[in-house]
């Protein structure tokens, strides 16, 4: 058995590999190039957080407890995001019985389970790369140094990881079924709001460059968090013979690994991770009542509402983007930015909601619309719902990107953040409409590229327009543009909403 | 080759399996009829080992299922009722994992069974392209990369149209006539009546008949299988929230 054991972990990361390989060679130009775009925000959001932290943490009187207490910070963030992400991959990963029946051994199966919990961490870990690099860039660290701090992150990851995972075998064991899916989901509601609380917190004392304050907090914060591994990770930068942090950080992060792979060998059933069906005696007196029907529109509003909620990561997808998006603007543009700017951060916080939010909301569909098709006589409250959900997310964006360049919120900030929500979310569900993803059989397809390039152009002229309004103080223009915007969306959606109804499913 | 002893599955509270007794020998194909939520898949998966009897045992291939389950694993081929197979592989990449992990060494044997599925033409397509009849004859055959000694198939027929049924029916009585032993459940008493060595009939958890088909018969004086299994099931539903 013993010798057995690399070769099935080798057909296991194969079996990743491929999956991992086919899902990118399928990617459509479109996608491709959204996934670029993307790519690049993120590094503009690395460079510009990397610029803050290095002079934060240079302007920190004691660097250490300061990085001691934002390392601690992405240290929790971890924990809790990883045990979000291993209650899918150990506990609901459609894969559970394929390979549950199949003889391979139980550490194997942790191992492939455990990196792919690494894997999707990793999106969380490239997020506190900046923290990293501020800190050592602000030290001057020689190459040595950076090397073990690479290290000490890599590890605090890992760390993370295994604890998250050693927190959902545990819980799985000791919660009730239905109880322990609305702890995680809270917990990773949690965590997505936590997160970027935080990061807005940052952006607004950089912004206001109330260095001092948050440089007090955050070594407030450093005393509570000392306890945490990441204060060794913290020193490996600093003290003088680093090798007992480094031997501290390996024999945590090895015990952990151990502990949660013993704990799953052990411990972990495969029925503990079936989904209870039936429900309890009030669900069953519930469904027993007589219940006020709902119109169509509204049923599926509620619907992609508790999706949204129930699910973390599409809403963790669909949010930080947006928020990236926002804090590129909010460093990178000065004080003085004037109006196009304040319009230009809110149609870019609905170009995102558009091509994430509205997109998704109909190609997520492909499989019950041709169910809908034969419920409804038409699909105009379907996409009427999804245009309202679309526009109701972007809103309270759209106005806080507004808020920020407002010193003075007038009606601009109100109705143009009504406008540009309604706009694009409109927009993007009948471009979704116009050209879905999903083809006749139920089977799906990327994002076609003319939808792109309708959002492009949407985009440009929207912004070209209210950012004339703002250069000539010709508010008519505003309005103009506006209520062409909702227009057009409008208009776009009762097409797109023909277009699926006539589409040949 | 199968056998069950006093075997008891709870879910919390809910009894899915109650005192099961059964022995099925090898080379026989033995179809496990019952309503849903009779306790059909809770008793298959038992015998997977991907769930644990509440009391009593099951052995398999002579191999108990709590106390050697990685040595029955590799013992058994098992198709699900709905199979969850990985939407971005091939079908033959597919197959190339399993038998990498059986280790089959022959790759004649995959496209031999592609072929006998008739997914040939599909067989560089991605699974997710497959309708549900296509994924089932697909996991089928890698059910059957390793020869195994015991197959353990839920509602193999299920979904899938009549050619391929009968392909399905075909390769089992094959696999049968061969030696290995075939434990199956189904909702098509056709499919049973034609292919059952032996059927049993399960009700919320309890084994209420067992035998061949016309002994069945004479011993409920039913002139079909479907007049006996309503006679000793009655036309009511199982118990709601047993099966997983």
């Amino acid at each position: 058995m013993r010798a057995q054991r690399p070769r099935t972990w080798w057909l296991l990361l194969r079996l990743r590999t491929r999956i991992a390989w086919n899902t990118l060679r399928t990617l459509s130009r479109g996608r491709l190039l959204l996934s670029v775009l993307l790519l690049a925000l993120l590094g503009a959001y690395g460079v510009q957080l990397t610029g803050v932290f290095f002079h934060l943490f240079r302007a920190a009187e004691d660097p250490l407890a300061f990085a001691t207490a934002n390392f601690g910070m992405f240290f929790l963030f971890g924990i809790v995001q990883a045990a979000s992400i291993a209650m899918q991959r150990f506990v609901t990963d459609s894969d559970l019985e394929l390979l549950g029946a199949l003889p391979i051994p139980p550490r194997d199966l942790f191992v492939f389970r455990f990196w792919g919990v690494n894997a999707d961490l990793l999106r969380l870990g490239l997020l506190s790369v900046p923290f990293y690099l501020g800190y050592g860039l602000a030290l001057r660290l020689p190459w040595g140094r950076w090397a073990l701090l690479a290290l000490g992150w890599a590890l605090v990851w890992l760390l993370s990881a295994a604890l998250g995972v050693l927190i959902v075998l545990g819980v799985i064991r000791l919660v009730h079924r239905r109880g322990r899916a609305a702890f995680f989901r809270v917990t990773s509601l949690l965590v997505v709001v936590g997160l970027f609380a935080v990061l807005m917190g940052y952006a607004s004392f950089v912004r206001h460059e109330d260095l001092r304050t948050l440089v007090a907090s955050m070594q407030r914060w450093s005393g509570l968090l000392r306890w945490a591994p990441t204060t060794w990770c913290a020193r490996l930068a600093v003290v003088h013979s680093p090798w007992q942090e480094v031997l501290g950080l390996v024999v945590a992060t090895a015990l952990s690994v151990e502990g949660a792979a013993l704990a799953y060998v052990r411990g972990f059933r495969y029925e503990d991770a079936l989904v209870e069906r039936g429900g309890g005696t009030a669900r069953r007196r519930r469904q027993a009542a007589p219940r006020p029907l709902r119109p169509a529109w509204w049923a599926v509003f509620v619907k992609e509402t508790r999706t949204a909620l129930r699910d973390p990561s599409l809403l963790f997808g669909w949010v930080s983007p947006i928020v990236l998006i926002l804090l590129v603007f909010y460093f990178t543009q000065s004080d003085t930015a004037g109006g196009p700017t304040f319009y230009l951060s809110q149609n870019m916080v609905g170009f995102f909601v558009a091509l994430r939010v509205a997109f998704s909301l109909i190609s997520r569909e492909g499989e019950t619309f041709p169910w809908l098709r034969v419920h409804l006589r038409t699909l105009r409250p379907v996409i009427f719902a999804k245009s309202l959900f679309a526009s109701i997310f972007a809103l309270p964006l759209v106005l806080l990107a507004g808020l920020w360049w407002s010193r003075a919120p007038d009606w601009r900030l109100w109705v143009g953040g009504l406008g540009i929500a309604v706009g694009y979310g409109t927009f993007g569900v009948g471009l979704g409409g116009l050209f879905p993803r999903f083809q006749p059989g139920g089977a799906t397809r990327s994002v076609r590229l003319p939808g792109f390039v309708a959002l492009y152009t949407y985009f440009f002229v929207a912004t070209f327009g209210l950012a004339l309004s703002e250069v000539l103080k010709r508010p008519w223009i505003a309005a103009f543009v506006l209520s062409g915007m909702v227009l057009v969306g409008l208009w776009t959606a009762a097409r797109g909403s023909r277009r699926l109804a006539a589409m040949e499913l | 080759m199968i056998q069950l002893v006093e075997l008891v599955k709870y879910y919390g509270r809910t009894p899915a399996l109650r005192g099961v007794n059964l022995k099925v020998e090898a080379g026989e194909l033995f179809v496990l009829l019952g309503p849903n939520g009779a306790g059909k898949t809770t008793l298959i998966k038992i015998l997977t080992t991907l769930l644990r009897p509440t009391a009593g045992e099951a052995y398999v291939a002579g191999l108990s299922v709590l106390r050697s389950p990685q040595a029955v694993k590799e013992r058994i081929g098992y198709l699900p009722d709905v199979p969850e197979l990985y939407g971005k592989l091939t079908g033959c990449e597919l197959l190339e994992f399993l038998a990498d992990l059986h280790r089959v060494g022959d790759r004649h044997r995959i496209l031999e069974l592609l072929e006998r599925m008739e997914l040939q033409e599909a067989a560089h397509r991605f699974v997710e392209t497959y309708s549900l009849g296509m994924r089932k004859k697909l996991a089928l055959a890698g059910a059957l990369l390793h020869r195994p000694e015991v197959l353990l198939l839920d509602e193999p027929t299920g979904s899938l149209d009549p050619r391929s049924a009968r392909v399905v029916k075909d390769l089992l009585r094959e696999l049968c006539q061969a030696g290995t032993t075939v434990f199956m459940t189904t909702h098509i008493l056709e499919v049973a009546a034609q292919l059952a060595d032996r059927v049993g009939i399960l009700d919320r958890g309890r084994l209420l008949a067992c035998g061949a088909v016309a002994e069945l018969l004479a011993e409920h004086r039913c002139a079909s299988l479907e007049d006996a299994f309503l006679a000793l099931t009655g036309t009511g539903e199982g118990p709601e929230g047993v099966s997983p």
